[in-house]
Order: C-alpha cells, then structure tokens, then sequence
C-alpha cells in the first residue's frame, strides 16, 4: 500500500444555516489520480477549498504529507447553528468511544498511541486554519475552475512567479541581486517546464492572449512551478470541446508520469474522470454518496440516480 | 539572447541617466538666480521630490494594487523628522520661540565637529535616511490593522490617518518637538550645499535633490524588478491566485506599504530641504491627489510615466501657465483675463484633456526603455516575413 498523502477527516463546512460539505471522509494516496465527482451545487469546490485554505472547515481536519494541516470545531456563533456531526470530537470535551479498561494497561498505551496517531492534538481545542500560501508551501497547489492566471505578465512570468515561495533570499539581497544565481537557476527551471508542458513557443505572449486550452496548460503549468507533491485541478476541462478534453487526458496522464504527480481533481467530463482515475469519489449534497473504482461508481446505483443518469444507448 | 538585449537596454538606460546627471550638474553652474531660465531649476528641484513622490506612490497604488492615499501624512514625517535633526544648536531657540526644544541634536553638526566638511554631507544623509525609517515605521504601525482592508477603504482609513498625523503633529502639547503649528526652519536646505575646490566652489543646489530622487527611483526600480516586484504584481492581477501560489498577502503587502512609505519620508525630508522649511499645514490631502494626479498622468504601473508626469506638471503649474495667473501670457497682455485663479481653470481643462486622449496615461504600463524595443520587433517581423516569401 502506498503512502498516504492527502487525508480530510470529517470535514464538514457550515455557511450559515447551509451545509455545504457535511462530514467528508476521503483519502489520496502518493501516485494516484483521485476524482471528486458530483452534481452542481454538491460541495465540490468547496472541499477543496477546505482542503487548500481558501475556507476554514467548521468542523473536522485535513493532514497533508503525515502531518495535520487543518483542523477546527464549532465556535463562537457556529456553536449553536451547527447542523452537522462530531460536533465535539476536535474539542477539548471529546470522550472517545471504546477506551480499553485502566487496569490493562498495554492496551491503554496502546489505544492512546491510535488515538494520537488519528489526530495528534486530541483532546484538545487546538484551531489550525493556516491561509492558503502556507499550504501551498508544504507541497499542494491548485488551479482554479475559473481560469486566474496573472493577466498583465507573460506566459513565462506567470510561472515564474509561483516560483517566488521556494526562494532563499531576502528583501534587500533581492533589490541588490545577490540572488543572481537563484533567480538564473529559477529561469532555467521555468524553460524546462515550458518546454514540458509545450508552451515553450508562447512564452513571452501576455498569458490571457493564449486560446483557452492553453490558458488551462498554462494554470496547470504554474501550479506545478510550486513543486507540489499533490496537485489539485479544478474542472480542468471546464468549456472544452471533445477534442481538447482528449489532449487534455492525455496530459494529466502525461503530467503524472513525468513528475510522479499525485492529483486530486474535480471534474464533469465523465470519459476524462473514467479514463485517468484510480479511484473516485461521489458527492450529492455535501454529503458522500459512493467512492471506489471507477468500474464500481459506474455501476452505483445512487450514482446512477444522483449524478451519471442512463446513457441512451444502455436504455435500448 | 534576451538577457543580452536586456543588459543592453540597462546599459543604455544607465548612460542616459548619467548623462541626465551631468547636465543638471552643469545647468546648475551656469544659470543665475536672475536669469528667465532659473525656473528651469526650480521646477527640476520640485519637480524631482514630486517624481519620487509619485514614483513610490506608483509602487503602492499601481504595482501592488493597494488604494492608499495616505502619502502626504508620510511625507510629513519625513519632512519633520529630517527637520529637527538637523536644526543647528544656534538657531533652535529662535525657531522654538513658544516652547523648550525637546531634541537637541542636529546630525550635520555633530559630525562636521567631528569629521569636517565630509561631517556635514553624512550628518545630512543620515537625517534623509532616519526621514525615512521613521516614515516606514508609522507606515508599518498602521499597516497591522488597515492594509487587511480592499480598495475604497483602505484609501478611506489610509486618507484618515494621513489626517490625523497632520492633526498631531500641529497640537501644541507636542510642541517641543513638532514646534506645535509653527513652522520649522533654518536647518539644512539646499542653497548651502557646495563644495567648494580650492577657489572654485560647485553649487549643488539643485544636483542634491536630483541625485536623491535619482537613487531611491532606481532602488524602487531594482525592487519592481525583482521577485518580490513580480509578486506584487501578481497580488495586483489576482489576490486570490497569489495567494493560491503560495504568497503571503499579509507580508508582502506589508513590505510595498513600508517600502512605499520609506521613499514617501525620503521625498518629504527632500522637499523641506528644497523649500526650507517645514509646516505641517503644507501636507494636506490635496498634495496626496497631486501626486495620484501624477501617478495617473504619467501611466499606473510605469516608473519613468510618473516621472515624466510630475515634472511636466510641475513645469505647467510652476512656469509655463504662470503667466495666466500674472497677466501676460504668450505675449498677450490681458489682464482683465489673466488673473488670479485662471491657471487653474487652464491647468484643469489640459489635464481632462491628456486624461482623455491617454487612457492609460501617457506612458501606460509601458517604460521609456521600452520604446526602444518596437522597431527591433517590426524588424524581426520583416524579416520572418521575407523568409515565409521566400
């Protein structure tokens, strides 16, 4: 079994009285392609969202790499609007279920150490809710389901910029250019990317000149100047037609092999999500419905009903 | 290749503001306060302290996307801060006539007792310098709780403190300081500074403020340009995916305030400098939209734009359309016309005018070395073409 990478612990992500994801389980492991499927309005983006810092969760954690990145409870007004579960589990009152006896005191020890092991902080009121570029620096990047590339800078400026996190050097060495070296190096990089990701003959067009498909290479691109370890793609194939969804399968695929590249994606395009995922996730009202391989999910009657509907031709 | 293209850009734009430099050198040894041209000094004077003002008001407002208008409080802080310290011991009394001065040190002073006529050229850097900090420090106290605001209210609370500074700087209880509303003057001003060769002395009075501007441009350059440049404008572009690749919106926000506000303090500590004294009531939030005037003449996002935009509209308001004010315009004597107040109506209407015609400003985001590059591309243009006919 491989290394886990991503793991959302009972996520559950409040707006007011609306629950827009309610008590989400999931996991990534290292090398995977993972798909986060679902109708309109499912709490998709959101989690994600959650998972990238752009929300703190209401409730529940999210561990990156082996570490806990996120975690939060119910407080202040929430405490009383709160719909959803575990309402007190990430609190400091949280009383866990199947506690070994105190006398059998191996079991005790090593009970505590899953406990411990499940959610280093338990027990406690601990709130981790770090902004989005701190995630970004531990190794996950995203793009966005409305393509936000940087319109004034160049294809080629546009990655270089998401390599500014990794840098070495301060403030007043930058202004004076003792980072000379980095900043060669850091271009060079950025070359080697383009030339990768096949945008190397565009580099220095402004980034919102590119036709659409591009622009989408182009956020994938950059995204990957970060050197995540997960990267998350949201509707990468958002308003594209059969045949740029084709090139695009391709290379997610391609991106996977190349850069030993875990991915977590939202998507509608069925044949692309069918075609590339390891495993698959369904949601339906923030709520999780089905997960597994895609040959599982295709057959999944709640699927079916909730989201993938018959396809004409099964009906004859 | 572009690296190669590049440095011979920067190489060229070196020359020519070396170049600049002696010409201002030299103008300044050959024009005598008498003569008509002596205006060409002055608005070079003025006009220098304003171009920085507008450039560091650029790197706030037109590369970091943050709405301030809180420059005139900054520049304040580095007017007085340079100011005070640079009082000499014999004239602080009779400027401090209503109160027990509180500072008593003046850095030119103290280090030309020390070091010599060197002494004093350190002594007044050194007070352009602290000008500056103290500038950036205020900048920072009140970066913590305003720059987590957007747009019209960041410019609404950075206004109010521009405001209040002046406010505070003007109440009587502060007085040993700030000298309360009394204005503050006989320190270090530019008709001192020479340097004097044997029998020949060089006047320096309107090389210092140039020089000054000259440097802190090109440092506010060398940052646009570097990484953080370029991550303050992705911030501008898109706060969200800034953020998203990994940015710190709180710091880096934090570092174009500061360092804005730095600069601010330096082109304030010039300006009293130039105009010899210093007076709380001069910086008022209609200084603040001169210089947005400036920036937006001039092109948001272009360096050598506000520097271009504040000279020309320091030579339009300081000597060109002086005449609309006095009487005699272009050699047309009316004074019934030309009175009081009608340079204004004039400068207004030239101004809505540029506005109109150069949307983005006379420079856009573009920059005067860039102006270079058009031909070499129309160049290259042809010469693909004749390939492809071939």
């Amino acid at each position: 079994m491989s290394k886990n990478i991503l793991k959302v612990e009972n996520a559950t992500m409040q707006f007011g009285g609306v629950v827009a994801v309610d008590n989400l389980t999931m996991e990534v492991n290292e090398g995977e392609i993972v798909a986060l499927i679902g109708p309109n309005g499912a709490g998709k983006t959101t989690a994600f969202n959650v998972i990238t810092g752009v929300y703190a969760p209401t409730n529940g954690t999210v561990s990156f790499d082996g570490e806990m990145i996120v975690r939060n409870h119910p407080h202040g007004k929430m405490k009383k609007m709160y719909k959803g579960e575990h309402a007190d589990m990430y609190t400091a009152a949280f009383v866990a279920e199947g506690r070994p006896p105190v006398e059998d005191e191996e079991a005790t020890k090593a009970w505590n150490e899953a406990e411990h092991a499940r959610d280093p902080y338990v027990g406690s009121d601990k709130v981790l809710e770090p902004t989005p570029d701190k995630i970004t620096v531990r190794g996950m990047a995203r793009t966005f389901q409305n393509i936000r590339l940087w319109k004034s800078q160049t294809v080629f400026d546009n990655v270089l910029i998401a390599k500014h996190m990794r840098r070495t050097h301060g403030l007043v060495s930058a202004i004076f250019r003792f980072n000379r070296k980095e900043e060669k190096q850091q271009r060079e990089e950025v070359l080697e990317l383009l030339r990768v990701v096949g945008l190397e003959d565009v580099k220095d067009e402004l980034a919102t000149s590119l036709p659409y498909g591009k622009q989408r290479r182009l956020e994938i691109a950059r995204a990957l100047a970060t050197n995540p370890k997960l990267l998350l793609l949201d509707e990468p194939a958002a308003g594209m037609n059969p045949q740029e969804t084709l090139e695009l399968t391709k290379f997610i695929g391609e991106i996977r092999d190349k850069f030993h590249m875990t991915i977590l994606l939202i998507e509608h395009h069925m044949d692309l999500v069918m075609d590339i995922s390891d495993r698959i996730y369904v949601l339906d009202f923030g709520k999780l419905i089905a997960q597994g391989v895609p040959a599982e999910i295709q057959n999944n009657e709640r699927v079916i009903d909730a989201y993938l509907g018959v396809a004409d031709d099964a009906e004859d | 290749m572009l690296q190669k293209k590049n440095n011979k850009k920067n190489f060229i734009s070196l020359i020519a503001v070396a170049l600049f430099l002696v010409l201002v050198l030299v103008l300044d040894q050959i024009i005598r306060p008498t003569d008509k041209m002596s205006m060409l000094l002055t608005v070079l004077q003025k006009g220098s302290v304003y171009a920085l003002a507008a450039v560091s008001m650029n790197l706030l407002n037109g590369f970091t996307g943050l709405f301030s208008l809180g420059h005139a409080g900054f520049m304040l802080v580095g007017a007085y801060t340079y100011a005070i310290f640079t009082i000499p011991a014999e004239s602080r009394d009779t400027v401090y006539q209503y109160y027990d001065a509180a500072i008593r040190i003046s850095f030119p002073e103290v280090l030309r007792d020390n070091l010599g006529a060197f002494g004093t050229v350190l002594g007044v850097v050194l007070a352009v310098l602290l000008a500056g900090l103290v500038a950036a420090f205020f900048a920072w106290l009140i970066g913590l709780p305003v720059l987590k605001l957007k747009s019209d209210y960041l410019a609404i609370a950075t206004l109010g403190f521009a405001e209040i500074i002046r406010a505070v700087f003007q109440w009587g209880k502060l007085g040993p300081v700030t000298n309360g509303s009394n204005l503050l003057k006989s320190f270090e001003r530019i008709s001192t500074f020479k340097l004097t060769l044997g029998e020949t002395t060089i006047k320096l009075s309107t090389f210092v403020p140039v020089l000054i501007a000259v440097i802190c441009i090109a440092l506010i350059v060398l940052l646009v340009n570097s990484t953080y440049g370029r991550s303050f404008k992705a911030i501008r572009d898109d706060e969200i995916a800034a953020e998203a690749m990994g940015i710190n919106l709180a710091k880096h926000k934090m570092i174009s305030f500061v360092a804005s506000s730095f600069f601010a303090g330096i082109s304030g500590a010039t300006m009293a400098m130039v105009l010899g004294i210093a007076q709380a009531s001069n910086f008022k939030s209609a200084m603040t939209y001169e210089i947005l005037l400036m920036v937006v003449l001039g092109g948001i996002g272009s360096i050598s734009g506000s520097v271009i935009g504040s000279m020309l509209f320091v030579a339009a308001s300081e000597w060109w359309l002086r005449g609309l004010d006095s009487g005699v315009f272009l050699g047309i004597n009316a004074p019934g016309i030309f009175r009081n107040g009608f340079r204004l109506v004039v400068f207004s209407v030239i101004i809505m005018v540029v506005v109109l015609f150069f949307r983005k400003g006379i420079m856009g985001d573009k920059e005067l070395p860039d102006l270079l590059k058009p031909r070499a591309k129309k160049a290259s243009k042809k010469a693909s073409k004749k390939e492809v006919t071939k």
